[in-house]
């Protein structure tokens, strides 16, 4: 069993830890938001049997989420990105080099979506034996045919360690909490407060608190789960993506590349950011001049947020393999 | 049922099942195995149904360089007989890929071939191709490896030697540098 093998069991373990994880922290924000109802909507006290009923509703319901994210996260998230295939006929380069990297990598050829977005990235979704790769039309307007395949194989290798399925789960989970955060937060303002007023328990003190803390971490706390999850998984994709091409190189400069583009992609969002190859939505924007924004991908310092570890950082591993 | 009985079955069990895990890995790598010796058949299959056209086009360019067109037709034909055992087709692939090498080295002598869409086409075909055959051959070979080492190891060498699995053979590679896919410049 060599290092490599040994690497991506003990990652296939961790992601097991971040599903549950990520599961615990939708349960109980579920069963933050169920509390807030019953006690400010019906007036009615929370006590210890409302909260033994209500809590396997709440993680009943986070299990029916991340059910269906498992089924349905590469369609969402394709839908999403506004994908479209990328044909045989007209993208025939693009074609040939998935192929490539698919036998290199002995997986099913996964399937090739374009989005017409002139800031060059990438990302893949889905599964080994049911993948999809996207790339911007920036990416292939800037980049030869090595780098390419550099970021193929970088792709590829999200879907043949099982990155992406995991990535996108917690990307659907993140949005679900985001979305149950906003709900929430609107909920203390059209909650009933005559009737509140008459709760005056220790219980439902605890509740406003749990609930108002819950609101306040579990997007903190999906983001840096999601941000962990995915630095670890970029270190690990660059690295299988040489051992698949055998050429450094490639990849680096195609890295090199990612660092000196100035265009922040259209469909950059938060919740999809670790999906790419680089980071969409890290550095500056500043107004040049003429008015136009203009976006600088690298950024001098890091933090825990970071979905990607620096591009100088990467760039500077995969030297040291040449 | 006394203490020491219990203990032997339990030991017996846990052995049966580490023997049947261990024989089924042996199976599964041994399929491995077969199924990209398969891959890499079907690339050089590709590969050598696209050279003929290739020689064409060039040939419309370029009549007088029949020495290369006969080393890669040559090669061509060789390959095609030793597809045999890993280590032959390996060999007759190498010289084939050094035959298209040369050639197009050749073909770049030749703006108004160069020039050609069809050409530029082919160009992208063959890159391809010999990408396909690298990748195919080095997934094979990593999975050679694997395999011959579950064979050689302890404990799954006993069960290999009574099961009767054999080494299985690499597909040649002459020197670490041919791991590299062939630059094609133009």
């Amino acid at each position: 069993m060599n290092d490599f093998q040994a690497n991506l069991r003990r990652n296939r373990s961790k992601s097991v830890l971040f599903v549950f994880l990520t599961f615990f922290i939708l349960g109980i924000l579920i069963e933050a938001i169920i509390s807030a109802t019953i006690v400010f909507r019906t007036g009615e006290t929370y006590d210890l049997a409302a909260f033994l009923t209500s809590l396997p509703i709440a993680f009943g319901v986070a299990i029916i989420i991340i059910f269906v994210l498992y089924l349905q996260s590469s369609n969402i998230t394709l839908k999403l990105a506004n994908a479209k295939v990328a044909s045989q006929q007209d993208y025939l380069m693009l074609n040939n080099i998935i192929t490539e990297v698919s036998v290199a990598a002995g997986i099913k050829a996964p399937k090739i979506y374009v989005i017409e977005d002139l800031a060059p990235n990438a990302f893949a979704c889905g599964t080994a034996e049911n993948g999809n790769i996207v790339f911007t039309r920036g990416i292939l307007q800037i980049m030869n045919r090595e780098e390419l395949q550099g970021v193929a194989a970088h792709e590829m290798s999200h879907l043949k360690n099982g990155d992406s399925r995991l990535m996108t789960i917690i990307a659907g989970v993140g949005m679900a909490i985001g979305f149950l955060t906003f709900i929430g937060s609107r909920m203390m303002f059209f909650s009933n407060r005559r009737n509140s007023s008459n709760n005056n328990n220790v219980a439902t003190i605890i509740v406003l608190i749990v609930w108002i803390l819950s609101l306040l971490l579990a997007p903190i706390l999906a983001l840096l789960t999601q941000a962990a999850v995915s630095r670890k998984r970029e270190w690990m994709a660059d690295d299988s993506a040489v051992s698949l091409t055998r050429n450094p190189a490639g990849l680096e400069s195609a890295l090199e590349k990612l660092q000196t583009a100035v265009t922040e992609p259209a469909s950059a969002s938060k919740n999809i950011a670790h999906l790419w190859i680089a980071d969409p939505v890290s550095g500056d924007i500043s107004k040049t001049n003429d008015g136009h924004i203009s976006y600088r991908p690298s950024k001098k310092h890091t933090s825990m947020f970071d979905t990607h570890p620096p591009l100088e950082e990467r760039i500077k591993h995969l030297k040291a393999m040449q | 049922m006394d203490v020491v009985t219990i203990i032997i079955i339990a030991v017996v069990v846990v052995l049966v099942l580490a023997v049947l895990v261990m024989y089924n890995g042996l199976v599964r790598l041994k399929n491995t195995v077969q199924e990209s010796w398969a891959q890499i058949e079907t690339q050089l299959k590709r590969r050598a149904d696209l050279i003929p056209n290739l020689v064409e086009t060039v040939k419309g360019y370029a009549k007088h360089e029949s020495s290369v067109f006969e080393a890669v037709t040559n090669a061509r034909a060789g390959l095609l007989q030793n597809t045999a055992s890993p280590k032959a087709a390996g060999e007759a692939s190498n010289m084939l890929t050094d035959a298209l090498g040369k050639l197009f080295a050749v073909a770049e002598n030749y703006p108004g071939l160069r020039a050609t869409e069809n050409f530029q086409q082919l160009q992208e075909q063959l890159t391809n191709t010999e990408n396909l055959v690298s990748f195919a051959r080095q997934r094979y070979n990593d999975v050679v490896r694997d395999f011959n080492t579950r064979i050689e190891v302890v404990p799954s060498n006993i069960i290999a030697s009574i099961a009767g699995f054999k080494q299985a053979e690499y597909f040649q590679i002459e020197n670490p540098a041919e791991r590299e896919v062939p630059e094609v410049k133009f």
